[in-house]
């Protein structure tokens, strides 16, 4: 491959990661809000765990 | 049209909801054997006969008061809902503690089905029941069910699908008595028409007289009248006081233990014999004996460390190679080609030396989590959290802490989650703020690196389980350190509940261990992915133009292709974005031991602590050379003492807790200064400590 086009496509990778990366941060503490605003305790369900307590809530 | 309707499952703590939830709905919610599993509800569905029907698993409680959360959910789900039926899960071997719940969820009005479960114990005990005889006098459906093994599970659906279809809700709960009359008379007190929602007369004016405060305001804000009513509950109280010697509340709950006494004595063919020892109480003399139940505790934890790296070993090899043979099929793409690829230096240090280097320890993992499961679902556990109640209470807290700790070894936020279950907002604060010292599952992959690469088989478990160790003591001491200082406060009481030993199935543990396999690939897949491929820009750019060493070579010096190569690889990395931060860091972090490159591995520790087991992986496949290739452990063994690993080690389980860890103490604890204390506070205490076992092991020559 052409290294220009190859710097050019692993900028693009490490910039689709990065942004990726904040987007998952993001989603993991909404994720984790949306359930300690629903759930209540004793808690195996966390979003770090399984289905979360926010699709709980969403059935609700 | 499809009949579709809602039930939900009722029970004590540990009466098997969750295990009947998964066996009737096909569901795959955790269950553990210690009380307290399901706090939140739970739903999930099945068809009977056509009907879609949908099971709500609520929280396992004693009573349906106002006290606890669990309670109040319960209840709410219950009054709010109306589920079509209700299913009472008792446990059969406890039925007085048990059917007092039933009484409660019978003046509640609810359409209900008895479910005698875990009945086989009960048998095992000798206990026979007229379940028939039972069911006739309650006027709905009673089953023996036996939930882990699914045994009456079809008869429970065709009894809830009965009960659905022929609803009872006007329940008798024993002969009329004065406290009935007096609930009568308080029942006329109420107004005529009450609001479409409101729960049944007679239930309102019971709670009424127990001054059940949700209830109190409920009736304040909704009823016309209410204080004229309330005013009434409290004067019928106090006529009961003045009658039976007891307030209206205890005089209440007199009479449900007496329904549930007279149920009994009218069921029951053959009582368990209660000076006939159970298997638990037996096993319970030695397993929580006063000098014997710690060290066997220490022991059993050991067994499951022993167990993670012995039979984990064999595994991971084969996940090492297959990852080295990606790494080579992928290198063969660029073979012949002369100078650095990006692409390639991507795929093979970046993606297979970040992801890869993380995933080859899911043996581990899965099997550290197979031993905690077994402990979990046999009744050990609640068993752990009883041997340290004593101890606990030493320092200010009690055994009920320890279970949100003991979560902790999975993940430090469901173990904060946890913590909600603690009444005392000081013990609450205190467990919240020393959790993050319970090692948890993402510390595993750097213990599992380090260990085996600097200590020999026989010293790999004992070093893991001293981490392991040198956290819960830390935990303790620092709480018993709140306790007397910022959180200073009297404990709580609480009376520790010892359930049963079962043998676990098969299947709750093979379900823990996949959701925790689950959560560990789906990590390495994103997050640990995206920050392996950023931390590999970090370490792979600015790249440099010419070389020190080549300069020395064109001025003469004779060093070796295999060495400069090297040297090459050390300048490239040093000159690197993480390289210079590294660099920068080493002033700080080099009393506890640790070079740049530790200090590149522990930016992205930060995010996750996995990610300090994926960048080293990044630094060392940088840095090496083909010529001079070797494994992780023996790049390490070669710039390292066993003392930093265990300092590394050390450093990685007291500080820094992760970004998730202290997004969530700020939401529980609702004040930035304790999340922001638990961080500073166990940052401070790891770098201190670290320092100061790396310069008196340096001291000793270690």
């Amino acid at each position: 491959m052409d290294p220009l086009w190859e710097y050019l496509l692993v900028g693009a990778i490490v910039f689709v990661a990065a942004v990726a990366f904040i987007g998952f941060k993001i989603r993991g503490h909404r994720r984790r809000k949306n359930a300690l605003d629903s759930c209540s305790g004793m808690c195996e369900n966390c979003p770090e765990h399984g289905p979360s307590c926010s699709e709980t809530k969403k059935d609700d | 049209m499809t009949d579709t309707y809602r039930i939900a499952l009722a029970g004590n703590p540990n009466s098997g909801k969750t295990t009947v939830f998964n066996e009737l709905t096909g569901a795959k919610q955790l269950v553990a054997n210690y009380p307290g599993v399901t706090v939140e509800r739970k739903d999930g569905g099945y068809r009977y006969e056509g009907a879609k029907i949908v099971v709500t698993d609520l929280p396992g409680t004693y009573s349906l008061t106002a006290y606890s959360p669990e309670e109040r959910i319960a209840r709410r789900v219950i009054l709010d809902e109306k589920p079509s039926v209700v299913v009472c899960i008792a446990d059969a071997s406890n039925l007085e503690r048990n059917l007092y719940l039933l009484v409660q969820l019978m003046e509640m009005g609810a359409n209900l089905v008895l479910a005698l479960n875990m009945s086989d114990d009960a048998h095992k005990r000798g206990q026979r029941l007229d379940v028939r005889r039972m069911s006739e006098l309650l006027g709905f459906p009673v089953i023996e069910t036996i939930g882990r093994v699914g045994k009456g599970i079809e008869e429970l659906r065709e009894a809830i699908h009965y009960a659905h279809e022929h609803p009872v809700t006007d329940h008798s709960t024993g002969s009329e008595d004065m406290l009935d009359r007096f609930v009568d008379e308080l029942m006329e007190k109420l107004p005529e028409k009450l609001p479409e929602s409101a729960p049944p007369r007679r239930w309102l004016a019971l709670k009424a007289l127990e001054d059940d405060q949700e209830i109190v305001e409920w009736i304040q804000r909704r009823l016309i009248g209410a204080e004229d009513f309330l005013m009434a509950a409290r004067e019928v109280s106090k006529s009961i006081e003045g009658l039976v010697g007891e307030p209206g509340e205890v005089a209440i709950g007199d009479k449900r233990y007496g329904y549930v006494s007279g149920l009994i004595q009218e069921v029951v063919i053959r009582r368990i014999d209660q000076n006939d020892r159970t298997t638990s109480d037996i096993v319970d003399r030695v397993l929580c004996h006063r000098l014997l139940g710690l060290p066997f505790f220490l022991a059993s934890m050991y067994f499951v460390f022993w167990l993670t790296f012995t039979v984990g070993e064999l595994p991971m090899g084969w996940l090492e190679t297959l990852f080295g043979h990606l790494a080579e099929w992928i290198d063969g793409f660029w073979a012949g080609s002369e100078g650095f690829s990006p692409l390639r230096s991507l795929l093979v240090d970046g993606i297979i030396g970040g992801v890869g280097g993380v995933i080859v320890f899911l043996p581990n993992i899965v099997l550290l989590f197979l031993g905690i499961a077994f402990l979990e679902d046999s009744g050990y556990m609640a068993r752990a959290a009883f041997l340290v109640d004593s101890f606990m209470h030493k320092i200010g807290l009690h055994g009920k802490s320890f279970i949100p700790m003991l979560t902790g070894f999975g993940c430090t936020i469901p173990g904060i989650m946890a913590t909600r279950t603690l009444e005392s907002e000081r013990d609450r604060l205190t467990t919240i703020l020393v959790l993050p010292l319970m090692s948890c599952g993402a510390r595993l992959p750097i213990y599992m690196l380090l260990i085996p690469a600097f200590f020999s088989e026989s010293w790999r478990a004992p070093v893991m389980w001293m981490i392991y160790m040198i956290g819960i003591v830390l935990a303790v001491v620092l709480a018993k350190l709140l306790r007397s200082s910022l959180l200073a406060g009297a404990s709580t009481p609480f009376v520790m509940e010892l359930p049963p030993y079962r043998l676990p199935t098969l299947k709750s543990v093979m379900l823990k261990m996949w959701q925790r396999a689950w959560m560990y690939l789906r990590k390495a897949g994103t997050v640990i992915l995206a920050i392996s491929i950023v931390l590999w820009a970090l370490t792979t750019f600015p790249r440099k133009d010419v070389y020190d060493v080549d300069r020395l070579m064109a001025q003469g010096k004779s060093i070796p292709e295999a060495q400069a190569e090297s040297m090459r690889n050390e300048e490239a990395l040093l000159h690197s974005v993480a390289g210079r931060i590294g660099k920068a860091m080493e002033v700080v972090i080099s009393p506890m031991g640790f070079d740049w490159r530790i200090g590149t591995a522990m930016i992205g520790a930060a995010a996750a602590k996995e990610v300090f087991v994926a960048q080293i992986g990044i630094v060392f496949s940088l840095g090496e050379t083909d010529e001079e290739s070797e494994d992780l452990h023996s790049a390490l063994q070669r710039r390292y003492t066993p003392l930093v690993a265990f300092c590394i080690m050390l450093f990685m389980l007291i500080a820094t807790p992760c970004v998730a860890t202290f997004a969530v103490t700020r939401q529980e604890s609702g004040k930035w200064k304790w999340a922001i204390l638990q961080w500073g506070g166990l940052t401070v205490l790891g770098y201190f400590i670290t320092a100061v076992v790396f310069q008196v092991g340096t001291l000793f020559g270690l």
